[in-house]
């Protein structure tokens, strides 16, 4: 009997039950004790230990938790790139000018600032009250050393510090910025990286990526890479109440669920969300914000034909205009959060023309008869690649609609930008990507307009483009919105892109703080956020 | 013994030095930029290039791997190139937290894992039965998709255990504890599963061997029997399902740690890898591969200490 085959042994031990019974038991023990082990755990650790930052406690110590989408791995403002990084920035540092909540611009350390005639010199007039937190005297030499030091980085600051040519103080407070030409993209670049002001003495000790020191708000009190970084105010502030909080906490999290469920457990108190977040944020009683953030469509920039002969023709890029049922994409697929566009600029920009949106309505047959006019009546082949990931579920429903029209996407999946993923997304006739739509709007045109822009591969301009932007930067107010919105007219009409929808921003926070939003900046600047009571 | 653990060791060695080898070319061959990389999107070509320069990339691949072996050998894994910490610095900051994961994983993992096994081997049936669909779900089950479901349910919906972060055990040994429970528990189902299914199916096998029917002959205690003679036996192949639990985890936990918010080695990983970091992935590999080998050495002495004949 004992000789069975092995399926058959439980079976005898059935029959032996005194053995069955012996060893039931401790197993049973092992099993209770180490689930008695794992409960006790749970509840101990689940009930003091399991300390959050509430809302409560932020209140009475006048503390902002903010939940950021990465880590900072500089804390030079000549290397840090555009995005959320900048609430570490403004955290430390003051820039010379500031953005308002509708991204005009004002000032800041600088007080005034204006242009001479041909907009190549501009001057500065410096408050004359305001030290760094090492105790060095904010002055025009200092604003010289930081923006000969920022044309030297590799962040989002050195495009705009390319025009600055030489920095001339004229007294400890104005200085005047000589520029190679003019550059509507200066002044904001002077409320953000390129702005941002560095004492002198750590610029000169070379330890700038590791020690911060500004001028700022808060000084960096302890960080724990990746992890937690904690500021604390400094009770000499040229500018205290504009910034009410006591001490600033920010906490980097790669992952949207990570950063959602900290929200959403008094972690933190703020973040940059997504649109599916929504319906359980205001189930959570978070309070949901909005501004209006990245188009997503299609750069149709083979527009000489040199790769895919068909694009050179403009009725095929129309055609592909017309074959994209924007309104059902906003419906279905963003679930109404957002706008259908055609335009590549922000609403809030002065390239914006509301009625440009009706340029391409969808109607199928229309495209059919482009193409057919077009010389490809049976359709063709259009090579696109994007990017995995988060334009993935996009893809197939334009594939679907272009289809429909006779076209047939060949797709190039490009996973990620390192690796040559960069080249390969960008070198091919068209590609998906989601663009940020900025003000001014020169960053748009620098982005993607100029010969040598990172999203114009194969270089690609015409006589109106090119004539428009030489214009843009030599004006200034109306005329300068009139020739902006005459450039964006004709990419819309010459169909450079094919833009969908202009889906909006999210923004969630808890209801103990108040978030003023602020357009065109992926999140609000510090100063937008105050303690609800 | 001690012959048995140099040979092991000096196998260890060649193991780690081939696989270190291999990526080292194979990631500088996939087309990894790690200057563009540092620099990110908008860096000119210009300042790429120099950047390449200033790290040494426009040298021949094996100078460069030569150098980078050179320095590892002394305890130097260089400097990070997206950011400005040193690798060696940066991993040992991060390392707690992965193997507090991985060991707490694979310590629940063997004390459920072996005690469902158990009772799977010696109560047959609708138990064994139910068991073993459970088992098969459980290892069925992804790691990440568990960790959500815990996060949801026992830290956003009960409060129970924090929903993100992690403390260190100096500062705060509950907090701790209350900080890896649920990132433990994802990783160690799938491994409760693994382990208890491989000793069950071990201990049904030893039970059926001739030696036992003449232990229970002689009249020795089933317990006894059980616990001293039939587990001794099941339980090598266990213990190398435990060992490849604990590379699981290890593995497992770059996932889980982005759930929970945790920067471990995982997050490291993930980041390096975004930023095309070589000098971190190969500091990450090493300290990996290390690891590795130590915990396979680890298993083969207790393999040797529990089966003589392993020795030789």
């Amino acid at each position: 009997m004992i000789a069975t085959p092995a399926g058959l042994i439980p079976r005898t031990f059935t029959a032996g039950s005194w053995i069955l019974k012996g060893n039931t038991v401790h197993i049973r023990r092992i099993l209770a004790a180490a689930l008695a082990a794992t409960i006790l755990t749970a509840t101990a650790c689940g009930t003091d230990d399991t300390k959050t930052t509430s809302g409560d406690e932020n209140a009475a110590t006048q503390q902002l938790v903010l939940g950021n989408n990465g880590d900072v791995l500089s804390w030079d403002p000549g290397e840090m790139k555009e995005g959320a990084v900048i609430h570490y920035a403004e955290a430390i540092y003051d820039p010379l000018l500031r953005k308002t909540a509708d991204s005009s611009i004002e000032g800041n350390l600088a007080t005034e600032y204006s242009y001479n005639d041909d907009l190549t010199e501009l001057t500065l007039k410096l408050r004359d009250d305001v030290t760094f937190s090492d105790g060095e005297k904010f002055d025009g030499a200092a604003v010289k050393v930081n923006l000969e030091a920022r044309k030297k980085g590799a962040g989002s600051a050195s495009e705009a510090a390319k025009v600055i040519t030489d920095v001339a103080v004229e007294d400890p407070t104005t200085v005047k910025l000589m520029l190679s030409e003019p550059s509507p993209g200066l002044l904001s670049g002077l409320a953000t990286y390129l702005g941002f002001m560095v004492s002198p003495k750590t610029l000169s000790q070379g330890d700038i990526e590791t020690a911060p020191v500004g001028s700022g708000p808060y000084i960096l009190d302890s960080s724990d890479s990746g992890v937690e970084y904690t500021f604390t105010s400094r009770e000499d502030y040229w500018n205290r109440e504009a910034f009410p909080f006591d001490s600033v906490v920010i906490r980097p999290y790669e992952d949207f669920t990570a950063r959602y469920n900290a929200l959403s457990t008094g972690q933190i108190q703020f973040m940059y969300g997504t649109s599916d977040m929504v319906p359980q944020a205001e189930t959570d009683g978070l309070t949901v914000q909005s501004v209006p953030g990245e188009w997503q469509g299609i750069i149709l920039q083979d527009r000489g034909g040199e790769a895919l002969k068909a694009l050179g023709d403009v009725r095929v890029r129309q055609a592909i205009n017309y074959a994209l049922d924007r309104e059902a994409i906003l419906k279905t697929h963003y679930s109404g959060r957002g706008q259908v566009t055609t335009q590549t600029f922000n609403p809030a920009s002065q390239a914006w023309v509301e009625e440009l949106n009706k340029r391409y309505p969808y109607d199928p047959e229309k495209a059919k008869q482009l193409l057919a006019d077009a010389g490809y009546p049976d359709g063709f082949t259009l090579t696109t690649s994007y990017s995995e990931g988060f334009m993935t579920p996009l893809v197939p429903i334009v594939q679907q609609y272009l289809s429909d029209v006779g076209i047939t996407m060949d797709l190039v999946p490009v996973n990620g930008f390192a690796s040559g993923g960069l080249e390969t997304l960008k070198s091919q006739p068209s590609f998906m990507l989601s663009f940020s739509t900025n003000i001014p709007a020169w960053t748009d045109v620098l982005n993607k307009l100029t010969t040598t822009a990172l999203w114009n591969y194969f270089g690609y301009t015409d006589d109106t483009v090119t004539r428009l932007m030489k214009e843009i930067p030599l004006t200034q107010g109306d005329d300068q919105t009139a020739l902006y919105q005459e450039l964006n007219t004709h990419l819309v009409e010459d169909a450079w892109f094919a833009p969908i929808v202009l889906q909006d921003n999210i923004y969630l926070s808890s209801p103990d703080i108040k978030v003023t939003m602020q357009q065109a900046q992926l999140v609000p600047s510090l100063r937008f956020f105050t303690p609800a009571k | 013994m001690l012959g048995f653990i140099a040979r092991r060791l000096a196998m260890g060695a060649l193991l780690a030095f081939t696989v270190v080898t291999g990526m080292y070319f194979f990631l500088l061959k996939t087309g990894m930029d790690p200057a563009r990389g540092a620099l990110g999107l908008y860096a000119s070509e210009a300042q790429v290039e120099t950047k390449r320069q200033q790290l040494g990339l426009d040298r021949p691949v094996t100078q460069q791997y030569l150098e980078w072996l050179g320095h590892a050998l002394r305890g130097d894994l260089g400097q990070s190139t997206s950011g400005n910490a040193q690798v060696l610095d940066l991993l040992i900051t991060r390392l707690p937290v992965t193997v507090s994961l991985a060991l707490g994983a694979v310590l629940v993992a063997a004390t459920f894992g072996i005690a469902l096994g158990l009772l799977a081997a010696i109560r047959p049936g609708t138990f064994d039965r139910i068991l073993q669909v459970v088992m098969v779900l459980g290892f069925s089950l992804p790691n990440f998709w568990v960790a959500i479901l815990l996060a949801l349910f026992f830290a956003v919906r009960l409060r129970w255990f924090p929903a993100t972060g992690y403390v260190q055990f100096g500062d705060s040994p509950a907090r701790w504890l209350s900080s890896i429970v649920l990132p433990v528990t994802a990783l160690a189902i799938g491994s409760i599963a693994a382990i208890a299914q491989q000793l069950r199916n071990s201990v049904i096998s030893v039970y059926s061997q001739d030696y036992v029917r003449t232990l229970r002959s002689r009249g020795l205690p089933a317990r006894t029997i059980l616990l001293t003679h039939v587990l001794r036996n099941a339980s090598p192949p266990a213990l190398t399902m435990l060992s490849l639990q604990f590379i699981a985890a290890m593995s497992g936990a770059a996932i889980v740690e982005r759930v929970f918010g945790l920067q471990g080695l995982g997050a490291v990983a993930i980041n390096a890898s975004a930023d095309s970091d070589i000098q971190v992935l190969m500091g990450l590999l090493l300290f990996t591969v290390l690891i590795v080998v130590v915990v396979n050495l680890l298993v083969d002495i207790l393999y040797a200490a529990l089966n003589p004949k392993v020795r030789s």
